[in-house]
């Protein structure tokens, strides 16, 4: 408020938006759900392979459950040559990548609530309590979002060609995660933070998108890997925010009533 | 008194609300304006007012429809909940606009004669 004591339309505007982007300031929060899912991307690098189905080269959406049931119930999907053995490798662990995959949808959620909760019992203790619309219309339009996205891929008779980058018709539930990051940098004004849900968005579309052995970066050749990159940079990027909030402006009040 | 109907033609200074317009009233709007509801200390501490000051400004606020004070208790605690209403946030709009209007008029008249 370090210039409202001035009379002047342009001294009063100025101070006024500057009220607001200080108010605004004490909103901010978004480094910790860049961390915290930054951490949950880090837990899910030992089991990347079920939990990204990275190169799971020739499966769609709609085989996975059935995949699944074949291998819960040992039924033989394909035989390498008439006569021989059913090939079980086939099976590619069916069960434990439809787990994974049915599993994020409700972790993600889960803990976008959580987080939720985290920034309104932080702003009744700080006095300024965020907006409820911007996290609502988040979870409607990710929901509406995802809704089409798996539908168009379960029963499109063909997939238009974006669509067909998310890689073996597989719609992965951490998009979930991208979009919500994406509406919290436009709420809180963070290019920081829409352009590192951005950049995970398009990494990870780039990523599921490649075959197995088939990667763009030879060292980033494994699910592992692909999985730890992915972290990273929710990490890194969490870190940034965390220390950029971390620096309150000192402002100067001289308020004349 | 000459009645200008198109308010593109009206000078600025007419689109302000005495209401509004005083700078702490405009700065409580300002700051609720950016969050669901205020605490009654946080806006203290954000414009440097005392309890009494506040409370004064707040009830011309209320009185006129742009805020809304709900009183509650967190724990022990008592605590002043501060909301813009509908009407309130017209009002800052239309305060804002005829702040920029007036800059941009001043501005385009140049600097006052010597």
């Amino acid at each position: 408020m370090d210039t409202l004591h001035r009379d002047d339309p342009a001294g009063l505007l100025a101070a006024t938006e500057g009220l607001r982007a200080r108010a605004r300031t004490r909103l901010r929060g978004a480094g910790v759900p860049l961390l915290g899912f930054g951490l949950l991307a880090l837990a899910a690098v030992p089991i990347a392979r079920e939990a990204y189905n990275f190169g799971a080269t020739g499966r769609t959406i709609t085989s996975y459950p059935a995949f699944a049931y074949a291998e819960y119930n040992h039924l033989c999907v394909q035989h390498g040559a008439l006569d021989s053995p059913c090939v079980t490798s086939d099976f590619d662990g069916a069960i434990l990548r439809f787990l994974a995959w049915g599993v994020w949808f409700v972790l993600l959620p889960l803990a976008w609530f959580a987080l939720a909760r985290w920034y309104r019992r932080r702003g009744e203790a700080r006095g300024i309590v965020p907006h409820r619309s911007a996290w609502l219309g988040a979870t409607a339009a990710t929901a509406v979002v995802l809704t089409a996205v798996v539908l168009t891929l379960a029963f499109a008779d063909r997939v238009p060609f974006s669509l067909s980058l998310l890689g073996n018709d597989y719609a992965s539930p951490w998009y979930m995660v991208d979009i919500g990051l994406l509406v919290l940098g436009f709420t809180e004004r963070s290019p920081l933070v829409a352009g590192t849900g951005l950049v995970h968005a398009v990494l990870l579309t780039v990523l599921l998108g490649e075959s197995s052995g088939g990667s763009w970066l030879p060292w980033l050749d494994g699910p592992r890997s692909k999985a730890l990159l992915l972290a990273g940079l929710l990490l890194v990027a969490g870190l940034a925010q965390w220390a950029a909030e971390r620096r309150t402006p000192a402002v100067s009040r001289t308020v004349t009533p | 008194m000459n009645v200008v109907d198109d308010p593109e033609e009206q000078h600025p200074t007419l689109a302000l609300d005495d209401t509004v317009h005083q700078r702490v009233r405009l700065g409580i709007l300002a700051i609720a304006r950016e969050a669901e509801s205020v605490d009654f200390a946080f806006l203290k501490q954000e414009l440097g007012l005392t309890d009494g000051n506040l409370s004064r400004h707040l009830k011309v606020l209320e009185d006129s429809g742009l805020v809304a004070v709900n009183k509650g208790y967190a724990g022990r605690r008592p605590r002043t909940w501060v909301t813009l209403t509908t009407a309130g946030a017209e009002a800052l709009a239309r305060e804002l606009r005829a702040l920029r209007a007036l800059v941009h008029r001043l501005d385009a008249a140049g600097p006052p004669p010597a």
